[in-house]
C-alpha cells in the first residue's frame, strides 16, 4: 500500500512544475492587473481601493471626451499600421532567408547578426534617430544632395517618424516568427501543389503563405502589442502625438491613479478584443497542426 | 475542332474515342502518337555543394509505356528519386532532355507537364480538408464545384474511404493519409502519376494491402505509374516493368520476371531476390552452356550474353529455391557438399543457410525438411538453373569478387 504522501505526490505532483510560473504570474501580474481594474472604480486620487465609493464615474468620463476618441484612434491606428507595414517589409526577407538561403547554418549566422542590433541600449539606438533623420541627418543631406529637395525635410517629431523608428525596432519581432514558420514548412507541399497544376504563384498563395500564417500572426501580435504599450517613442519623437500610452503615463505622474487606471483598463480591453479577432481569423489552431 | 473525335491511342494506352479539348500541337501529338508517356534521354545530373560535386545521373536513357507499372529500383543514393524529380520539374538537370507524352519538358514548369506527384512524405496540405486536398488540382485546373464533387467523390471511393470528405489530415492514419495522397494524384487524371517510396512509411502488413490496392486501382485507372522503392519484394510484386539503378546508372530494365531469371549484371542478380555467388574460371562454352571451375567445385550454367568467355573470371550464380537437398551420386546435375550452419523458419518454407569453405549457400525447402547444425548435406541444382555473369555491373572498372561478396 502507497502511503497517502506517496498518492498525494503521484496525483498532484504534477502540478509542482507549473507552481513558480504560477507564483510569479499572480504576484506580478494578476494582482496588480486586477488592482489596476479596481482602481479605476475609485475617485480621487487613492491607490487604495473603497468599495463604498465604487463608481463609473471615471468611465462616463473618459468615454465621453471626444479627445479620448482621438486618441484611441491614433494609438490602434498607428499601432495596427506599424505591424502592417513590418509585415509587408518583413515577409520577403524571411521568404529570401527560408527558401532562397539553402545552407541552415548561414541562415542561423544572417539571424544571430540580425540580433546585434538589440545588444545596443535603447536609449542610445534612440539616438541614433537624431543624425539620421533630423534636419542635418544623412537622409536629408542625400536627398538635398541629389537635388531632389531644397529645403531639409522635416522628419522628426512627426508620425512618420514615429512610424519609421517603431516599423525599424519592431522588424525582428516579425522577422523571427515569420522565418520559423516559413522554414517548418514541407518543401514537399509545394511540389506536389506545382505538380498538381498550380502555378508558383498560386502554390505560393494557397499553401506557402497559409502555412505561414501562424508565423505572421505571433509576429503582428508581437509587433503590435510592443507598439500599443510604448509610451516612451511617441513622446521623445512624435511631435505631441497623444497616444494612450503617453495618456496614461500623463495622468499617473500627476497622481490621477484612477483616471490612469481607467485608460488602461480600456486599453487593455480593447487590445485584447483585438488580438482574439487576429487569432480567430488568421485560425491559428489549425495552423499550429501538422 | 473542340468537338472532333479522333480515333487515337490514348495516354493510357488503350485505343478510344478522343475529344480533343485542351491541346498544344506537341501535345496532340502525343495522344495520337504511339510514342511513349516517357522517355529519358541522356540524362546527367550533377549535385553540387560548394566546391563538391557528385555526379547523380550519369547519362541514363529509358522509355515508359503508356498505361505502364513502371518501377524504379536500387539502392539509396542510386539516383531513382533524382530521376523522379527531374520528371516532377523538382530538379533541374544538366545535360540530356526528358520528354512526356512526347513533348519535351525542359522548359516545362511542374504545372503544365500533366503530372501528379506523390512524394514519400505524402504532403497532404494540413490546412485543408480532404475534400479540398483532393480538390485542389481540380480547383487548379479551373474545374466547377459540381465536377469537383463528384470526381472526389469517385476518387475516395477508388481508394476505398467513402464519406471521408470532411475529415483533416492530422486525424487520419498512415495508411489513410497514403491513400488520401493517391486520390489527390489520381483526380486529375495526369499522364503520368509520379510515386516517390509510396509504401516506406507504413508498416508491413499495411504495405502488403496498399500494394495490393495499387495495383487494382492502375489497372481500373489505367493511366501510366512511375514509382521508386528501395524494397525488392514491393519492386518484384509490383511492377509490370522493373529498372535497377546502381549509383547514376541504369543496371537492367525489364519485365520482373526476366529480370530475375536473366539478370545482366552480378548487381542486379544480388539485388532482385535472393542468390548464391561464386566466382570462377569458365572452362568451357558451348552457345548458352558454361562450364565453370569455381573453388568449391564445377558447375555447369547458363550465359545469356554474346561475349567469349572460355579463360574469363566470371560470377557463378543460382538461386535458394532450385536447390535440392540431400540429393545422392545419381544425381544428374550440379552438386556441392556443405555443411549447415544456419536456418530461418517462415512457415511456409525454411532457409537453410550453408558453408562450404567459408562460402555461404542459401537453400530454401519444404518445413519438413529436418536437419540439424553441422549436418553434412549434399545440395543440388539443375545446370540450367546455374547463370553465368561476366559483368559486376554496368559500371566498368569494378573488381568482380568484390561485388559478389561485398556487403
Amino acid at each position: 500500500m502507497p502511503s497517502t504522501i506517496e498518492k498525494l505526490v503521484t496525483k498532484y505532483g504534477k502540478y509542482l512544475m507549473i507552481t513558480p510560473t504560477v507564483i510569479v504570474y499572480t504576484l506580478f501580474l494578476i494582482i496588480p492587473t486586477a488592482t489596476l481594474v479596481l482602481l479605476s472604480f475609485n475617485t480621487g486620487e487613492r491607490y487604495v481601493f473603497d468599495l463604498s465609493k465604487a463608481t463609473f464615474a471615471n468611465y462616463v468620463k473618459v468615454l465621453s471626451s471626444p479627445t479620448f476618441y482621438k486618441i484611441m484612434f491614433d494609438t490602434f491606428g498607428m499601432a495596427l499600421l506599424t505591424a502592417f507595414i513590418t509585415f509587408l517589409l518583413v515577409y520577403p526577407a524571411a521568404y529570401y532567408l527560408a527558401f532562397k538561403i539553402e545552407n541552415v547554418r548561414l541562415q542561423g549566422v544572417i539571424l544571430f547578426l540580425l540580433l546585434a542590433m538589440y545588444w545596443v541600449d535603447w536609449n542610445v539606438r534612440s539616438i541614433a534617430w537624431l543624425p539620421i533623420l533630423g534636419e542635418q541627418g544623412i537622409v536629408n543631406q542625400l536627398l538635398m544632395s541629389l537635388g531632389i529637395i531644397q529645403q531639409p525635410l522635416k522628419i522628426l517629431f512627426s508620425r512618420l517618424a514615429l512610424l519609421i523608428i517603431w516599423v525599424q525596432t519592431n522588424l525582428l519581432f516579425m522577422l523571427f516568427p515569420t522565418y520559423l514558420a516559413l522554414s517548418r514548412i514541407n518543401p514537399d507541399l509545394i511540389h506536389t501543389a506545382k505538380a498538381l497544376g498550380a502555378s508558383p504563384w498560386r502554390a505560393f498563395w494557397h499553401i506557402t503563405f497559409r502555412l505561414s500564417l501562424s508565423g505572421v500572426t505571433v509576429g503582428l501580435v508581437f509587433v503590435f502589442v510592443s507598439t500599443l504599450g510604448d509610451y516612451a517613442t511617441p513622446s521623445l519623437w512624435a511631435g505631441g502625438l497623444q497616444t494612450l500610452g503617453l495618456t496614461v503615463h500623463h495622468y499617473a505622474s500627476f497622481f490621477r491613479w484612477p483616471l490612469a487606471a481607467t485608460y488602461a483598463t480600456v486599453m487593455l480591453v480593447i487590445s485584447l478584443i483585438l488580438l482574439s479577432l487576429i487569432l480567430r481569423i488568421s485560425n491559428i489552431k489549425r495552423i499550429f497542426y501538422e | 475542332m473542340k468537338d472532333l473525335a479522333y480515333l487515337v491511342k490514348n495516354k493510357y494506352g488503350r485505343t478510344a474515342i478522343f475529344s480533343v479539348g485542351k491541346s498544344s500541337a506537341h501535345y496532340l501529338w502525343g495522344l495520337i502518337d504511339l510514342v511513349a508517356a516517357l522517355k529519358v534521354e541522356k540524362l546527367v545530373k550533377w549535385y553540387r555543394s560548394g566546391k563538391e560535386k557528385v555526379l547523380a545521373l550519369n547519362g541514363i536513357s529509358f522509355e515508359v509505356e503508356k498505361g505502364d507499372f513502371f518501377v524504379m529500383m536500387g539502392p539509396s543514393g542510386c539516383g531513382k528519386s533524382t530521376t523522379l524529380k527531374c520528371i516532377a520539374g523538382i530538379l533541374d538537370w544538366d545535360s540530356g532532355d526528358i520528354y512526356i507524352m512526347g513533348r519535351s519538358v525542359k522548359d516545362v514548369p511542374p504545372h503544365k507537364r500533366d503530372i501528379a506527384l506523390m512524394p514519400e512524405t505524402y504532403a497532404l496540405f494540413p490546412h485543408m480538408t480532404v475534400y479540398d486536398n483532393i480538390a485542389f488540382g481540380l480547383r487548379m485546373r479551373g474545374k466547377d464545384e459540381d465536377y469537383i464533387r463528384e470526381k472526389v467523390k469517385w476518387s475516395l471511393k477508388l481508394v476505398g474511404m467513402p464519406g471521408f470528405e470532411k475529415r483533416w489530415p492530422n486525424e487520419l492514419s498512415g495508411g489513410q493519409r497514403q491513400r488520401v495522397a493517391l486520390a489527390r494524384a489520381l483526380v486529375v487524371d495526369p499522364a503520368i502519376l509520379l510515386l516517390d517510396e509510396p509504401l516506406s512509411h507504413v508498416d508491413y502488413r499495411l504495405q502488403r494491402k496498399l500494394l495490393e490496392e495499387f495495383k487494382i486501382i492502375h489497372r481500373e485507372v489505367g493511366n501510366t505509374w512511375i514509382l521508386t522503392t528501395h524494397i525488392q519484394e514491393q519492386g518484384l510484386s509490383m511492377a509490370d516493368t522493373l529498372m535497377i539503378m546502381n549509383t547514376g546508372v541504369i543496371e537492367q530494365i525489364g519485365k520482373p520476371h526476366e529480370i530475375y531469371e536473366r539478370p545482366a549484371t552480378v548487381f542486379a542478380a544480388r539485388f532482385v531476390g535472393e542468390i548464391n555467388l561464386v566466382d570462377g574460371i569458365v572452362e568451357e562454352q558451348h552457345g548458352e552452356d558454361c562450364i565453370v571451375k569455381t573453388n568449391i567445385g564445377v558447375f555447369r550454367g547458363k550465359y545469356y550474353g554474346d561475349r567469349e568467355l572460355v579463360g574469363e573470371k566470371v560470377a557463378y550464380g543460382f538461386r535458394p529455391e532450385h536447390v535440392a537437398l540431400g540429393v545422392n551420386e545419381e544425381y544428374n546435375g550440379n552438386t556441392v557438399k556443405a555443411k549447415l550452419f544456419n536456418y530461418y523458419y517462415f512457415g511456409s518454407y525454411v532457409e537453410f543457410m550453408f558453408d562450404r569453405d567459408g562460402i555461404r549457400l542459401k537453400a530454401t525447402s519444404t518445413p519438413t525438411t529436418k536437419y540439424k547444425l553441422g549436418d553434412e548435406v549434399t545440395l543440388g541444382w539443375p545446370p540450367e538453373k546455374g547463370i553465368v555473369l561476366d559483368k559486376p555491373s554496368v559500371i566498368p572498372g569494378l573488381n568482380i569478387e568484390e561485388v559478389i561478396y561485398g556487403k
